[in-house]
């Protein structure tokens, strides 16, 4: 009973539905701020101390304003397909060991939080084309397009920290990657080409510069979202907020790591920390990379991913291989 | 033949959209990403200003020509001015036709810079969009310098300029263009070597040098096509007869050449404004102001940042102009352009409409206001897009 309760409080509460929200809604301004001090802008300033709260008043501002009825078919299952994305990744969350420890963990679910999160971009994708816009067809067109092309290098760049420690667990993974690195330091070349294609895919997942056709605004205007608005866009962004939370804070869990295995509450708090600031770590780069370059063509990139990023992905997952076994 | 193709969607741009800067509508058929047909339907931003010139003395006709186009209004009130002058017989004095070409090419910079950033934008590159117009603030703090305004300069005026520069202002200028020649040199390196611009515009929306020339297109559109046409040295106006200048011509024919044009242009009108603000010819500024102009004829060309604009104005005595017909330099663009759309991608729809520096208040002006040139324009886009989808 009581182990029902806690699970229940925690995928409420931490690292559940409140701790994403607001992380969500912190990162938002955290790119929106760097993105605004990268620009020669200011960002947000205005709520909040730096504008801290802006995110958080957009959202409540939206969920006042009115939702305009969408021209669909079937308007119901969209906004169904929305929440289900949103609660795909605080579902994922739970996955992901921020205090050291993953509410939810098994073997293999490493595999599976790649799987959960590509779903839940997918239900969005389904959720844009439902709508019946050219604008919602082209850019859910495009999605489609880039998450066919990121699966593999996706599934083969997270198959290497698995090779490298042996596990397929999240949690231990994240327990013993820089060690791992140390113990065997022909692997950490691997590992450094493994993050500059990690850098370039996420690039992709999370929708950003060079790669953020499905959402082009000068070429169609908001893309796949171009429908939503009121409460309905107000989960919409918070749903990518998610996406850009979740899928930074699982990269840097199984990439970098280095989380303590204590179960003292300091060494928990320390966990929580470091994985926050490696997740920061990781926005950072993907809103370097966002602000240093333009949109690509949709051709151009996927050009680029079949061409240059799947082959070098799956042939690096080999040298892992290899690598591992002479060692 | 429509009938055939079940896949194509109809992609409507503007009158508002993210893309377009001023409200003007363009129909594109497009069948998965590639644009099968483009329909430019211009004349959203109506004014009916030719009608009012004919209302208006002519001094009061500077204004009215200066709010055709507000960011190159100094290339509109240039060109009135002149024509005014023309049919009045008289020449304003050296210094000011100095102060004129500084003041001309000042505002060419500020729109070339103006043009590159929104470039940036087109292709989500926000970060050299911000940056440009930040550096652009350097050339509006100029303008108002010696002006009084950042935008309507309201400098010109009928046989003369309205505002002299002292020795003071002449070594703040001078001070500043050091400070954006590097800057803009800088932004010359991120076009010319950045890959991800390079492969958003190299070879996207071609223009050879043949179709350049029968389309008559004006200005960087044409420069980028190989064509070498300048106002400001085919027919001299201004000061520029006396002052040393490059015309500068690529051979690409691309998106990406058109741009560079503006960028090469920009580091030229530098050197320009330096070398008229060295040589500046003592004097007076301006002649005493003719109201009324004896009947005749004239017509002025000048070298606006968009290409060549074109007055035409008849006067049969009096205060008030007879006619005044005006050609801008984005009605001579844009039929070619609505060309350049088709078998391109959607993503190519900013980066070609972007290379073309539309400015749609001075279209709307011409094709609506003279009923029979709108007319046969519109019918030769349709005549157009027709020919291309056979």
């Amino acid at each position: 009973m009581n182990h029902v309760l806690l699970l229940i409080l925690q995928s409420l509460i931490f690292p559940g539905f409140i701790f994403v929200f607001f992380l969500a809604l912190f990162v938002e301004w955290f790119e929106r701020k760097l993105t605004g001090r990268m620009e020669n802008r200011m960002g947000p300033t205005y709520t909040g101390p730096h504008g801290i709260l802006q995110p958080f008043a957009d959202f409540i501002k939206l969920l006042q304003k009115e939702t305009i009825d969408v021209v669909s078919m079937v308007p119901q299952v969209i906004d169904l397909l929305i929440v289900l994305a949103l609660s795909i990744y605080i579902f994922c969350a739970l996955f992901i060991p921020y205090t050291g420890n993953a509410v939810l963990s098994f073997r293999g679910d490493i595999i599976l939080v790649p799987l959960l999160l590509g779903l839940a971009s997918s239900f969005l994708y389904f959720a844009g084309l439902l709508t019946k816009n050219a604008l919602t067809v082209i850019g859910a067109l495009r999605l489609l397009l880039q998450v066919i092309a990121l699966d593999i290098p996706m599934i083969s760049l997270i198959a290497l920290p698995a090779i490298f420690t042996g596990s397929l667990t999240i949690e231990k993974v994240s327990h013993i990657m820089p060690y791992c690195l140390i113990k065997q330091p022909l692997l950490i070349p691997v590992w450094l080409i493994a993050l500059l294609l990690l850098a370039i895919t996420e690039q992709a997942e999370i929708e950003r510069n060079p790669f953020s056709m499905p959402h082009a605004e000068t070429e169609i205007v908001a893309g796949y979202l171009t429908e939503f608005s009121g409460a309905r866009l107000a989960l919409v962004n918070l749903a990518r907020d998610a996406q850009l939370a979740v899928t930074s804070s699982f990269v840097a869990s199984i990439f970098i790591g280095g989380l303590l295995t204590s179960n003292v509450l300091t060494a928990k708090v320390i966990n929580v920390v470091i994985l926050l600031l490696e997740t920061f770590l990781v926005i950072f780069v993907a809103t370097e990379i966002k602000c240093i370059t333009a949109r690509l063509r949709i051709d151009i990139a996927l050009d680029f991913f079949w061409k240059y990023i799947i082959p070098s992905c799956i042939g690096l997952l080999l040298l892992a291989i290899v690598v591992k076994v002479i060692i | 033949m429509e009938g055939s193709l079940t896949s194509i969607i109809n992609l409507i741009f503007g009158p508002q959209h993210p893309a377009l800067h001023e409200p003007e509508l363009f129909r594109f058929k497009v069948e998965g990403e590639i644009v099968v047909k483009a329909e430019p339907r211009i004349g959203y931003v109506h004014r009916g200003i030719e009608k009012l010139f004919e209302k208006n003395a002519y001094i009061k006709g500077i204004y009215l020509s200066e709010r055709i186009c507000g960011i190159c209004n100094v290339a509109h009130t240039v060109c009135y001015c002149q024509a005014v002058e023309n049919v009045m017989n008289i020449e304003p004095p050296p210094r000011a036709k100095y102060l004129r070409a500084v003041v001309h090419e000042l505002n060419r910079i500020h729109s070339h810079l103006l043009l590159l950033g929104v470039a940036a934008e087109e292709l989500g590159f926000d970060t050299l969009f911000m940056l440009i117009w930040r550096d652009r603030e350097l050339v509006m703090d100029l303008i108002e310098l010696i002006t009084g305004n950042r935008v309507m300069s309201a400098f010109n005026t009928i046989g003369g300029v309205r505002r002299d520069v002292n020795a003071e202002t002449i070594e703040k200028v001078l001070k500043v263009l050091p400070k954006l020649e590097e800057r803009v040199k800088y932004y010359r390196k991120v076009f010319e070597e950045d890959p991800t611009i390079r492969k958003r515009t190299v070879d996207v929306g071609i223009l050879p040098r043949r179709d350049a020339i029968r389309y008559c297109v004006v200005g960087p559109m044409a420069r980028g096509s190989a064509v070498d046409v300048d106002i400001r040295r085919d027919i001299p106006y201004a000061a520029y007869d006396e002052i040393p200048f490059n015309v500068i011509v690529r051979d690409e024919c691309d998106v990406w050449a058109r741009l560079m044009v503006r960028v090469d242009e920009v580091l030229e009108s530098i050197n320009i404004v330096r070398y008229a603000l060295e040589h500046l010819p003592s004097g007076q500024i301006r002649l005493p102001l003719k109201r009324s102009a004896p009947p005749g004829e004239a017509i002025s060309r000048v070298e606006a940042p968009r290409g060549e604009l074109l007055y035409h104005l008849v006067s049969k005595g009096g205060i008030t102009p007879y006619r005044l017909k005006v050609r801008t330099p984005t009605l001579a663009n844009l039929l070619a352009a609505s060309k350049l759309f088709e078998g391109h991608t959607i993503a190519d729809i900013p980066a070609i409409l972007v290379s073309i520096d539309p400015c749609f208040a001075c279209t709307d002006r011409v094709t609506l206001v003279d009923v029979k040139s709108g007319k046969s324009t519109k019918v030769s886009l349709r005549e157009l897009a027709r020919r291309g989808r056979e």
